[in-house]
This record gives structure tokens, C-alpha cells and sequence, in this order.
């Protein structure tokens, strides 16, 4: 670097020049559009908290919906019971009935979808769960002594199925219908029951 | 030296050059306007003006570059604008200081060659950036550069003598 080049550098103003980045988003505008994306954030967040967190809101429902842990719809549940021990549980449901209950009396009304030609039976899924070393040789729903869908045999704990049934069939489930589970050591019952749904 | 990029500038690199080059873009926009207030009022401009079109960023050169011109147009804007800011003739030097005979005879220089001054030796930058800077061609840098050497050494000769 030759002699006047240096000059040259030397002479540059040194100044104590004091940087404020703070004072360039201003002057561009961009503190506004910060404070518009915080607000947005915060809507989002909001509408994100009203929608999952359970207990507000439509977050509860929405939330079991999206986790399937507790399945939209209804579900008939029966106790299995011998000599006053609770040896497990039946669940029923299906996706191809609609249920209403009744405000006074609680008395389950169900409706078929209507459409052109033959309505198909209705199907539904059941599953056994036991209770710790219970053991069930067979299962079944009964109304009247005539069984309406046989279930298993032999079962085991999460044994699951599906079956279909007419009219009569209907009405016994819908109508507390009765689950006989045969034990070794003797005749388990349950009555089905409408579970409220989960709200 | 800060990357390449197709399209557009990320806020975070402006800012980086903002804090680590401040002091030059305000000595060489200080040098134009002749004003440190208005120099700095200038800097702060031109930045607000990079941030706001910062998608226009292509990355043809380095971003440095970019915010160079963007600078060195704002302040030579402003000092078109403002009459008052015109560059006035440099008073005769009475004392022996070095660095005011130097700034005397840059500023004597035309304005091309004196931007191209202030950029090479104040700014630090090199013959692409500054040609990338003031949109000419880095042959011109050259020689405006030599040009500017000329003059600067006779005026520093007229001085002393």
C-alpha cells in the first residue's frame, strides 16, 4: 500500500457513530408488522387452546374425537357378574344406528338410515374384557331363553367380534338384553346398558 | 462476507452487516452530506428502505454490496435534495494536519471518483463491490481510482508548497 493510500485511510471520519437497529424496524414498519403476527399468534393459540384443551369449550369432546381414546357414538356396556364378583365386561356398538334417549324416563329409542331397497341389518362389534384370571368357555346374548347372537367359545380376554341381528334382536339389546358368559366355575350375567355418551 | 442467496435477504443478515459496518456507512455518508446528523438520519433511511425491499435482494453480488448502494444512493439523494447540504469548497488549511489536507483535496474531487475513494479506502471494500455499489463497471473503478490518486496528490503538493 503506497504512502497516499495510507493518508488516504487515515483521514477517514472515526467517530463514535451509535447503531440503534431498533430505531430501522421503526422507520420500515416492521415493528407493526411484528406486533400484527403477535397478535395473530395469539389468536391462533387461543382458538388452538378453546378446541383441545379438555374442559373448555368444545375441547373435551374434540379431543377424544381426535384421539379416539374414548370413540365417538354410543356403546352398550354389560357388567358380567357371578355370585356377586365382577368377572369382566361385554361392550356393543355400531355405526349403523342412530340412538336417542328420552328426557323423561330414559327410554332408548333407536332409528335405522331409510333409503331405496332393502335396509341391511344393522352390524355390531362387541368385545370381552375379563378381569384378572376370570376365565369365560362361552358367551352369548339372550332374550327370553332364545339367543340373539353368540358371541364366543371359547373366550378370552379382548376377544372381539362382530355379528348381526333382526328386529327381535334389536329390541333385545336396546331392551337391557341379557349376556350369559359360561366359567368354569359356574353362570356369569349382565344386563346391557346405554352409556352416556362422553361430553 | 455474507452468502449468496437467490432471492431475497433474511432480516438477520441485514442486521449483521447493520451492526458490524455502522461506523463506515456513517463516515462515508458523512463524507457525502458534509453533516453527521443528517448522515446518520441517512444511513438509518436507507437500512429502513433495505429492510422493506429486502425480497428484491437477487444475489447477483453480496448483500454487502447491495446495502452499500443503497446508502451511497441514499445520501447522494439527500444531498441533491437539500441545497443547504451542498458541498461546499474546502477551507484553506491554515495548520499542518495531515488528515484535513487529505479530506480537503477528496472532497475537491468529482463525485464519482470521490465515492469511489470513500468506498475503497473508508468502506474497505474491493473494485466488485465497489463497481456493484455505484453500478459501474470495475474497470471504471479503476480508473476513477487513478484519477482520483492524481488529483489528490497534486492537491496535497498545492498545499505544501
Amino acid at each position: 500500500m503506497s504512502q497516499l493510500e495510507t493518508m488516504i485511510r487515515e483521514s477517514a471520519d472515526a467517530g463514535d457513530w451509535v447503531a440503534d437497529w431498533e430505531d430501522v424496524l421503526r422507520r420500515s414498519g416492521r415493528s407493526r408488522y411484528r406486533s400484527r403476527r403477535a397478535a395473530a399468534l395469539v389468536a391462533v393459540a387461543a382458538v388452538t387452546a378453546v378446541f383441545l384443551l379438555p374442559g373448555i369449550g368444545i375441547g373435551g369432546g374434540l379431543n377424544a374425537l381426535l384421539s379416539g381414546s374414548s370413540g365417538p357414538g354410543w356403546e352398550l356396556r354389560a357388567p358380567l357378574s357371578r355370585g356377586g364378583d365382577l368377572i369382566g365386561a361385554v361392550s356393543v356398538r355400531s355405526s349403523r344406528l342412530f340412538v336417542g334417549i328420552e328426557r323423561k324416563g330414559g327410554r332408548v329409542r333407536w332409528f335405522l338410515p331409510t333409503g331405496r331397497g332393502r335396509i341391511p341389518r344393522p352390524e355390531f362389534r362387541w368385545t370381552l374384557q375379563l378381569t384378572g384370571t376370570a376365565t369365560v368357555t362361552s358367551a352369548r346374548i339372550v332374550r327370553r331363553g332364545r339367543v340373539v347372537a353368540r358371541l364366543c367359545s371359547p373366550c378370552s380376554d379382548g376377544a372381539h367380534g362382530t355379528f348381526t341381528t333382526s328386529r327381535f334382536g334389536l329390541q333385545t339389546i336396546f331392551g337391557k338384553g341379557l349376556v350369559v358368559a359360561d366359567t368354569p366355575q359356574g353362570r356369569a350375567h349382565g344386563r346391557l346398558r346405554l352409556q352416556k355418551p362422553q361430553r | 462476507m455474507v452468502s449468496r442467496r437467490r432471492s431475497g435477504a433474511a432480516l438477520a443478515e441485514i442486521e449483521a452487516v447493520y451492526r458490524s459496518r455502522f461506523a463506515q456507512f456513517c463516515s462515508v455518508a458523512a463524507a457525502v452530506l458534509n453533516d453527521r446528523d443528517t448522515a446518520r438520519d441517512a444511513v438509518q433511511d436507507a437500512f429502513a428502505r433495505a429492510v422493506r425491499n429486502r425480497r428484491d435482494f437477487r444475489g447477483d453480488g453480496t448483500l454487502e454490496a447491495w446495502l452499500w448502494r443503497a446508502v451511497v444512493n441514499t445520501a447522494v439523494s439527500a444531498r441533491r435534495k437539500n441545497t443547504a447540504l451542498t458541498f461546499p469548497d474546502p477551507p484553506p488549511q491554515a495548520d499542518d494536519d495531515q488528515a484535513d489536507d487529505v479530506r480537503a483535496a477528496i472532497q475537491r474531487l468529482p463525485e464519482r471518483q470521490r465515492l469511489v475513494v470513500f468506498l475503497r479506502y473508508w468502506a474497505d471494500l474491493d473494485y466488485a463491490a465497489i463497481a456493484e455499489a455505484l453500478a459501474i463497471a470495475p474497470g471504471t473503478v479503476a480508473a476513477a481510482l487513478h484519477a482520483a490518486h492524481g488529483s489528490i496528490r497534486d492537491c496535497l503538493q498545492e498545499v505544501r508548497t
